[in-house]
């Protein structure tokens, strides 16, 4: 108990100046007490942008300002760093580490490039993977940075499709699966989706040394308009990928599909109100902690449908007004909103669509 | 500690009380949607296949005696037609996002000038397929629509269609493509009658509803139409000739219909189209109870673009040598980002939504 409140000081040196200035006495306590911890991006009441990190009670432990609003994180256990990704077209992210007495390092994409709000740390730690945009083409990219070396960008491969957005490193830790959402974007134009009768999502299997397009995999063409964005891999090996559907929510389509290891990329059909209160959209995918638990949010109605993946039948449907970020927790799921519910804590913050943990 | 705690909770209590009782007071969303469709879908579509139906009637006129007269009356046409759909084209729901729908009315932005080549070789080749509207259908959705039509109308070659023989390829092609437009609008309007899926889901938010579960999400979607499409003005529009960094690398024959000198009039029909919605739905019925007086700074916040993008009534490419009339299109997208603001965070927060965070875009 001592080593780990030992452990936690030094996070807490850890994280720099900033970091130490938001954390309350309140939070630092918390911080000790805790075992499980929690990030999500924010904005608050005041239109800052931010990342705070929560207990397992949900609990606020500190924050930390971001200079615009952030999305995705990529964490390893061995590295100790979280990093957070701006929002696209953003092309900041900010990698805070646990026990080293350094600032949090912010570093950026290239000129010609911004991230999509996602990556993926190797194995051991060392070196980051993250979504990028080549813009001037629209080409998707995964960045790589070297954690050893302050976040260097030290290369980069192809995604093998337009718009990456969520990467997941598969068991063997050789292999990237990526998630190409098919939506090319251009920073000129904002947020503006400019390719939608043309759009051709993918999941890409990407060996991690060279680069190389292992295999790739794409729903039936009627399913073009389905973004394949978010991912989560269960005890099984499964990749499972939430979509957002471009075209007319009223057409009869999946929102969720399945990588198989057999079967390839196959759709998953989800009873009929499972299906309906996704409403075409998925936010946000996480694998419980059993391996065979998958939560899915969708923000339209605030609804979190868990299902088995071994039978892909939806075993529990609940909603919360504006809900997308889910995560596991030893038991079950926490989620937020961006009302700013936390699990069952309330906090005057507006959560970002995911949640990692720490 | 305990004492901090007892306060605590009671403060909770008291918000969420006061938030319980806030909810069972909004007004329903019911008659809002209803209004919307009555006042502002259906009409909207009307007016769009009526103009729709004037071009075709012009371009035929047109290709049967080619004349300066005839052009000029296919050419206002055509600017009518383009006024009409800049007032619906934010609506992204329904049967305008099926089919490629909305793209083959208009495909915009064009970074490559990809429509324009199409249709230039098209063109150049006679391509036969182009001035049958069933197989022009079948075609690149660049070369369907309205760009299609602007620079077979007013681009390189369009003054002979005053001067040329009858039924020239190229005026073929134009009224093969205004009758195709016909047909687009004809089918949107179908799938907003009585009856259809879609109005059944629109006029009811429930459980079983594909389209919205709860009046809250109904709000959403609605005030989501509206900020994204405002959003898209002026991300897509004023952006794909304006450079907020640096004049020289401004780009006028980028911007939406410079040919036809339309493009800040379609701004002007955009706004209006969008205020439009927003009056017709009595949308602001939501906001009455928590701030009775944000609908009015609304319209009056609309005005002020509106205004201001129809004293730029005159070509891209002046608006842009003029630093006076340039300064006056970075007015104008301040006053775009004014009303963004007001609704993305006190229309937003009146009617009981998240505060300028999300809006179904998460990512």
């Amino acid at each position: 108990m001592k080593r780990v409140g030992l452990e936690r000081r030094k996070f807490l040196a850890g994280a720099g100046l900033a970091w130490l200035n938001s954390l309350t006495p309140v939070g630092a306590e918390k911080l000790l007490a805790s075992e499980v911890l929690f990030a999500s991006a924010y904005r608050d009441q005041h239109g800052n942008f931010g990342v705070a990190i929560l207990d397992q009670a949900a609990a606020i432990v500190s924050t930390h300002i971001l200079p615009a609003r952030g999305h995705g994180f990529a964490v390893n256990p061995r590295a100790q760093w979280l990093v957070a990704f701006a929002r696209r077209p953003g092309n900041f992210a900010v990698a805070m580490h646990r026990h080293q007495a350094t600032e949090p390092v912010v570093f950026h994409t290239p000129e010609d490039r911004h991230f999509y709000g996602h990556g993926v740390f190797s194995t051991d730690g060392r070196l980051l993977y993250a979504a990028e945009n080549a813009f001037a083409t629209g080409e998707g990219i995964i960045g790589i940075y070297d954690a050893s070396a302050g976040f260097r960008r030290i290369s980069e491969f192809p995604s093998y499709g337009i718009g990456p957005h969520e990467i997941v490193l598969m068991p063997d830790g050789r292999t990237l699966c990526v998630a190409n959402g098919g939506i090319r974007t251009h920073p000129d134009q904002g947020r503006q989706k400019l390719n939608l009768p043309t759009m051709a999502p993918s999941i890409a299997l990407i060996e991690t040394k060279s680069g190389t397009l292992l295999s790739s995999h794409t729903l039936t063409p009627d399913l073009h308009r389905l973004s394949l964005r978010h991912m989560a891999i269960d005890a099984a090996h499964q990749v499972w990928i939430g979509g957002q559907y471009e075209g007319d929510i009223l057409d009869d389509v999946p929102v969720l599909a399945r990588l198989d290891q057999d079967r390839g990329l196959v759709a998953v059909e989800l009873e009929k109100r499972a299906a309906t209160a996704l409403g075409k959209y998925a936010g946000s995918v996480a694998i419980g902690h059993d391996g065979g638990t998958l939560a899915v949010s969708s923000p339209r109605s605030g609804v979190i449908v868990q299902l088995d993946t071994k039978t892909g039948k939806a075993v529990n449907l609940e909603f919360y007004p504006g809900t997308c970020g889910v995560q596991a927790l030893r038991h079950g799921f926490v989620s937020s909103s961006e009302t700013g519910r936390f699990g069952k804590a309330a906090h005057a913050y507006s959560w970002d669509n995911h949640i990692v943990r720490t | 500690m305990n004492r901090f705690l007892i306060c605590l909770l009671f403060l909770v209590l008291g918000a969420s009380a006061a938030k319980a009782e806030e909810q069972s007071t909004r007004p329903p969303i019911g008659p809002v949607l209803e209004n919307m469709l009555e006042g502002y879908i259906r009409p909207g579509y009307a007016a769009f296949e009526a103009a729709a139906s004037d071009l075709e009637t012009a371009t035929t006129t047109l290709c049967g005696a080619p004349s300066a007269l005839n052009l000029k009356s296919a050419r206002d046409s055509f600017r009518a037609l383009a006024d009409r759909w800049a007032r619906m084209e934010w609506l992204r729901l329904g049967p305008v996002m099926s089919d490629n729908r909305l793209e083959r009315i208009l495909f915009f932005p064009d970074r490559k000038g990809t429509g324009r080549k199409q249709v230039m070789r098209a063109i150049a080749s006679g391509n036969e397929a182009v001035t049958n509207v069933d197989s022009l259908a079948e075609l690149s959705v660049a070369m369907q629509g309205l760009g299609a039509l602007e620079y077979l109308l007013f681009g390189n070659g369009g003054d002979a269609l005053a001067t040329g023989q009858r039924s020239s390829h190229r005026c073929a092609f134009a009224e093969a493509a205004a009758t195709n437009l016909v047909n687009l609008s004809g089918e949107i309007i179908a799938g907003w009658q009585d009856g259809s899926a879609l109005v059944t889901a629109f006029l009811a938010p429930g459980t079983d509803n594909p389209l919205f579960r709860t009046d809250q999400e109904a709000l959403n979607l609605l005030l989501g139409q509206m900020i994204h499409g405002l959003e898209a003005i002026r991300d897509i529009r004023l952006s794909a000739f304006l450079d907020k960094q640096n004049a020289a690398r401004d780009r006028p024959k980028s911007a939406l219909f410079w040919r036809s000198d339309m493009t800040l009039r379609t701004v002007v029909a955009n706004l209006e189209g969008l205020q439009a919605l927003f009056d017709e739905s009595g949308l602001e019925i939501v906001s009455k109870a928590m701030a009775p007086r944000l609908a009015d700074t609304i319209r009056f916040e609309f005005g002020q673009a509106i205004r201001t993008a129809a004293s730029l009534d005159a070509p891209v490419s002046e608006l842009l040598a003029n630093p006076e009339t340039r300064e006056k299109l970075f007015y104008l997208d301040y006053a775009i980002k004014i009303i963004i603001d007001r609704l993305d965070q006190e229309f937003a927060q009146a009617g009981g939504l998240a505060v300028g965070f999300s809006f179904g875009d998460g990512d």
